[in-house]
């Protein structure tokens, strides 16, 4: 089981590739 | 430490898993090995190169019943965290335009690459995380095998109170995206095996074996005898 803050680190990174991909598709189509 | 009980829920009407790629064209990808460990723009060319496009014609089916919200399987896996799946649901959210849910993750290092068909039934994956109550959520994953990671992600969600309206991978075995379990599937290894192991079954999983997925229920029915199975879990637990 991973700790708590892991989990939160494990959450945590995903919202952040998601917000690279949405910068991407921005940038893709400007 | 104590043993995780993922929820399962027995299955009524499941569609077929979505796949979108045979194994070997994922796994012999250049981008594959560095997707599976977090690389985030490997794994979105991974999956802009094997996306099907009659695998997005039959997900665009589940849009005619529901406002469907994809939910990928996040987790940590030995070489890191496995990129592929977040990807592929981003990828499918702006081709179909539907939102991907970030609030659950597998709160749980279970070690099922390239494991035996036991390491993965005793190793199951448990996801934590809030849950919209009356969503209709599409499940995302990388790979199926025996079904069970995605078998416990629905639980998690039915749980929670949402809908489950199917379930989409990069790639998988052909034989496994039947995850519902069949009636006479059920019926056969419930007569080769028996009520005492099916008992022994709730007591460490929680569940009965109607939460099987039809290829752990085939597994668990190819395998000789109730002693071998009950050994065989232990000994994989342990592992």
């Amino acid at each position: 089981m991973l700790t708590e803050s892991e989990i939160e680190l494990l959450r945590q990174s995903m919202v952040e590739i998601a917000a690279r991909y949405e910068a991407q598709r921005e940038r893709a189509a400007k | 430490m104590p043993i995780l009980l993922p929820p399962r829920h027995s299955w009524d009407s499941f569609p077929e898993v979505v796949l979108h790629s045979e194994i070997n064209v994922v796994k012999q990808h250049p981008m594959y090995a560095a997707a599976k460990s977090g690389d985030s723009d490997a794994a979105l060319q991974l999956v802009r190169d094997t996306l099907s496009s009659k695998a997005l014609d039959a997900l665009r089916a589940f849009a005619d019943l529901s406002n469907p919200v994809l939910m990928p399987v996040h987790a940590l896996e030995d070489t890191g965290v496995n990129a592929i799946p977040f990807a592929l649901a981003e990828e499918l959210a702006s081709r179909l335009q539907w939102r991907v849910e970030t609030t659950v993750v597998q709160a749980n290092l279970v070690g099922h690459t390239g494991a035996s068909g036991f390491h993965r039934l005793a190793n199951q994956a448990y996801f934590q995380g809030s849950v919209t109550a009356g969503s209709n959520y599409v499940l995302v994953d990388d790979f199926v095998g025996q079904g069970g990671t995605l078998a416990n992600l629905r639980g998690h969600l039915l749980t929670g109170g949402a809908g489950v309206v199917g379930a989409t991978v990069l790639t998988g075995k052909l034989h496994s995206v039947k995850l519902a379990l069949l009636p006479e599937t059920l019926a056969d290894l419930r007569s080769k095996h028996g009520q005492e192991l099916e008992a022994w079954w709730h007591a460490r999983f929680g569940h009965a074996f109607d939460g099987l997925t039809e290829s752990e229920a085939r597994y668990l029915f190819r395998t000789p005898n109730a002693d071998r199975v009950r050994d065989r879990i232990v000994t994989a637990e342990h592992g």
